[in-house]
C-alpha cells in the first residue's frame, strides 16, 4: 500500500508556565492510503495532541517544535496558515470527540455542511446543496432535516453530521478523535461500522484516536500505543492483541473488561500517567512497570523493530540486537 | 425536498417563548407599550401636537385648561406640543447613542477577545479605565469638549456606553471561542472571518437586547441631564431636559406644571426601557424566570 502520511520524530510541547509539557515526544508513524490507524492510551499520553497537530491546530501555548509530518508529499509543519486551511476539511478532516457541542448551535446543519463546500470550492449553491443531502443521505440522515438546528438531533445523529462533514469533501485522511467516546454502546456500535463501510467505499484513511482498545480494534488495521508522549509499540491488530510485545500494551489489554472474564476484580494498571513537565527518567512506563530494571529508570530505550512490529522496551532493545 | 415549517426553522429560543403563556411576559410587554406609543408620539408629532412647539401662543404661564391641556412656559409656549416634539429628540438620541456604542463596542469586544494577546490587554486597560467613571461625569467632559447640538450630544452618550457592550461581548467571545464547534468550524478549513461571523458572532449577541434597552435608559436620562446643564441642546428646540430646567426657575413660584410634565415624560420612558430590559432579560435567561 502506498503511504499517505508520514511522521518523523514529531515533538509537540506545550510551553506553560509550570514548564514545558512534552505532549509529544519523537513520535514516528506511518499510514498507508486506504489504511485505519487506531491510536491508543491513556488520557494525557499525548494521543489527541497528536492527532490535532496534523490539522496545525495545536492551542497555543503548544508548538511544533520538532520532526517533519509529510502528507501525500507536502510538508505539513512548514505550511503557511492560508496553504494549511486549503487542507483542512479537503484533504485531512476531523471528527470531534463530543458530537453535542461540535456543531455550531444557531446553525442548521444543512448550512454547516454547505458552508464546508462553499469554503474550499467555488460553486454554486445549489449544487453544494445537492452535494450535501447526498453526503446526510449517505450516513444514513434523512433530507428533509437539511433545515433543522442540532438541538434537534440526537447525539448518534449529530455524530452522523460531523462524519457526513468530514468525508463531504472526500478526503484523503480522516482524524477521528474519540469519535465514539460520548455515545452509547448501541450507537458506537452503528457508528463504527459506518465508519467502516465509508472508508472501504471511499479508500480513505483513519487515524481512529481513543483510549478504548476495544472500540479502536473492531476496524483498525494497525494499533498504535501511546505513553506519556512516546510511541510504545505499533503492530497488526491481530499481533498487537495475540502477541503484545511492551509491558503496557499488555497491561491495556487485561485492563478491558470482559462479561466472561476469570477474573473477579476489573484490572489496572496501578500508578498513574507521568507528568510531563517532568516526565520520569529514562523509560517513561518503569514506575508502573512490572518488569522494569536498572537500565530502564535511568536510559530511555530506543524504538526497534522486528519486521512490522514496533516498540519502544528495554526488553527486545537486547533480545534482538 | 420536502419544505420544512417555518416552526422548525425559527431559532430556539423563540420557539421556546411561543410555546409560553404571554401573560408571563407582563414585565417585558407594558415595557414595550410605553416605548410603542412614546415612539408613536414622536413620529407622529406634527399630526397630534395642537400647536407650534416653538411658538408663543398664549400667555406666559396659563395653568392647565381647556386651551392649553398641559399649561403653557414662561414664554407662552404650549407645554403639551413641546413634550410631543421633545420625545422626537430624545428618543432619537436615546436609540442613537446605544446604537453607535453597540456597533463600536461589540465589535471591538468581537476583535479583542477574538484576537487576544496584547491587543486584547490594551484596549481591556482602556475600556476598563473609561468604564471607572461615572458615566454621567464621562458623558458632560465630552458633551463640554464637542459642545452643543443633537449629534455632539448622541455621540458623547455614545461614546460613555461603549466600554459596556465591549465587556459583555468581550466575555462571551472568550468562551465561545474555546468551543468544539469553533475548533470543529478550524478542522474544516473556515477562515478568522467566517468564524468570527458565522460561529461566534451568532452565539454571542443574545444578551444584546438586554444590555441595548437598559442602555437606552441611561441615555434618556443622560440626555435629559446634559439639556438641564445646558451643553444640550441649543435654545428653541423642544427637549424635556432643557424644559426641566427652564420650568425650574419657576416652581417656587408656584407654578408646577413647566416642570412637572416634561419630568414626568423623562420617567415614564426610561421606566418603559428599564421594563422592557428586566422582561427581556427574564425571557432570555430562563434561570430568572420565576417558577
Amino acid at each position: 500500500m502506498k503511504c499517505l502520511l508520514n511522521i518523523n520524530e514529531l515533538k509537540v510541547y506545550y510551553f506553560t508556565r509550570r514548564g514545558v509539557v512534552r505532549a509529544v515526544d519523537g513520535v514516528s508513524l506511518n499510514i498507508s492510503r486506504g489504511e485505519v490507524l487506531g491510536l491508543v492510551g491513556e488520557s494525557g499520553s499525548g494521543k489527541s495532541t497528536l492527532g490535532i497537530s496534523l490539522l496545525g491546530l495545536v492551542p497555543p501555548p503548544g508548538r511544533v517544535v520538532g520532526g517533519s509530518i509529510i502528507f501525500d508529499g507536502i510538508e505539513l509543519t512548514k505550511l503557511s496558515a492560508d496553504e494549511f486551511a486549503k487542507i483542512r476539511g479537503r484533504r485531512i478532516s476531523m471528527i470531534f470527540q463530543d458530537p453535542m457541542t461540535s456543531l455550531n448551535p444557531l446553525m442548521k446543519i444543512g448550512d454547516h455542511l454547505m458552508e464546508t463546500i462553499m469554503i474550499h470550492e467555488n460553486i454554486p449553491k445549489n449544487e453544494a446543496r445537492e452535494r450535501s443531502i447526498k453526503a446526510l443521505e449517505e450516513v444514513g440522515i434523512p433530507p428533509e432535516r437539511f433545515n433543522d438546528y442540532p438541538h434537534q438531533f440526537s447525539g448518534g445523529m449529530r455524530q452522523r453530521v460531523m462524519i457526513a462533514l468530514a468525508i463531504l469533501l472526500n478526503p484523503d485522511l480522516i482524524i477521528a478523535d474519540e469519535p465514539t467516546t460520548a455515545l452509547d454502546v448501541i450507537v458506537q456500535a452503528q457508528i463504527i461500522d459506518l465508519l467502516n463501510n465509508l472508508r472501504k467505499q471511499y479508500n480513505m484513511s483513519i487515524l481512529l484516536i481513543s483510549h478504548d482498545i476495544g472500540v479502536v480494534s473492531e476496524i483498525a488495521d494497525k494499533i498504535a500505543v501511546m505513553y506519556a508522549g512516546h510511541l510504545v509499540e505499533m503492530a497488526d491488530v491481530d499481533v498487537i492483541f495475540k502477541d503484545p510485545l511492551h509491558p503496557y500494551t499488555s497491561a491495556l489489554l487485561r485492563a478491558v473488561p470482559l462479561i466472561e472474564s476469570k477474573y473477579e476484580k476489573l484490572y489496572y494498571i496501578p500508578g498513574s500517567p507521568p507528568d510531563l513537565v517532568n516526565p520520569p527518567k529514562g523509560c517513561r512506563f518503569h514506575p508502573r512497570c512490572p518488569h522494569a530494571t536498572d537500565i530502564c529508570r535511568t536510559r530511555e530505550p530506543r524504538t526497534v523493530s522486528i519486521e512490522d512490529h514496533i516498540v519502544k522496551c528495554w526488553m527486545y532493545c537486547d533480545t534482538y540486537e | 425536498m420536502k419544505r420544512t415549517p417555518l416552526s422548525r426553522t425559527i431559532i430556539p429560543p423563540l420557539r421556546k417563548i411561543r410555546r409560553l403563556n404571554l401573560s408571563e411576559y407582563w414585565i417585558a410587554i407594558s415595557g414595550a407599550v410605553i416605548i410603542i406609543v412614546v415612539s408613536l408620539m414622536a413620529i407622529l408629532a406634527p399630526l397630534i401636537a395642537p400647536y407650534d412647539p416653538i411658538e408663543t401662543v398664549g400667555d406666559s404661564l396659563e395653568p392647565p385648561n381647556t386651551r392649553f391641556l398641559l399649561g403653557t412656559d414662561n414664554i407662552g409656549r404650549d407645554i403639551l406640543s413641546r413634550i410631543i416634539y421633545g420625545s422626537r429628540i430624545s428618543l432619537s438620541i436615546a436609540f442613537l447613542a446605544s446604537i453607535i456604542s453597540m456597533i463600536i463596542g461589540a465589535s471591538l469586544g468581537l476583535l479583542s477577545g477574538y484576537i487576544g494577546g496584547t491587543f486584547d490587554t490594551t484596549l481591556a486597560l482602556i475600556m476598563d479605565s473609561m468604564y471607572a467613571f461615572p458615566s454621567i461625569i464621562l458623558a458632560i467632559a465630552i458633551a463640554y469638549v464637542l459642545g452643543p447640538g443633537i449629534l455632539n450630544v448622541t455621540i458623547s452618550i455614545g461614546i460613555v456606553y461603549i466600554p459596556v457592550y465591549f465587556r459583555m461581548i468581550r466575555s462571551e467571545v472568550l468562551s465561545t471561542k474555546e468551543s468544539l464547534y469553533v475548533e470543529a468550524a478550524r478542522a474544516i478549513g473556515a477562515s478568522d472571518r467566517v468564524i468570527l461571523l458565522k460561529y461566534i458572532l451568532p452565539n454571542v449577541t443574545a444578551s444584546l437586547p438586554v444590555v441595548f434597552s437598559l442602555n437606552a435608559t441611561d441615555a434618556i436620562l443622560i440626555e435629559a441631564a446634559l439639556s438641564f446643564l445646558g451643553l444640550g441642546l441649543p435654545a428653541p428646540t423642544p427637549d424635556w431636559g432643557f424644559d426641566l430646567k427652564n420650568g425650574y426657575h419657576f416652581i417656587t413660584a408656584g407654578y408646577w406644571w413647566p416642570v412637572t410634565f416634561p419630568g414626568l415624560m423623562i420617567i415614564i420612558t426610561a421606566l418603559g426601557f428599564s421594563l422592557l430590559s428586566e422582561g427581556l432579560s427574564e425571557i432570555l435567561n430562563p434561570r430568572l424566570r420565576e417558577v
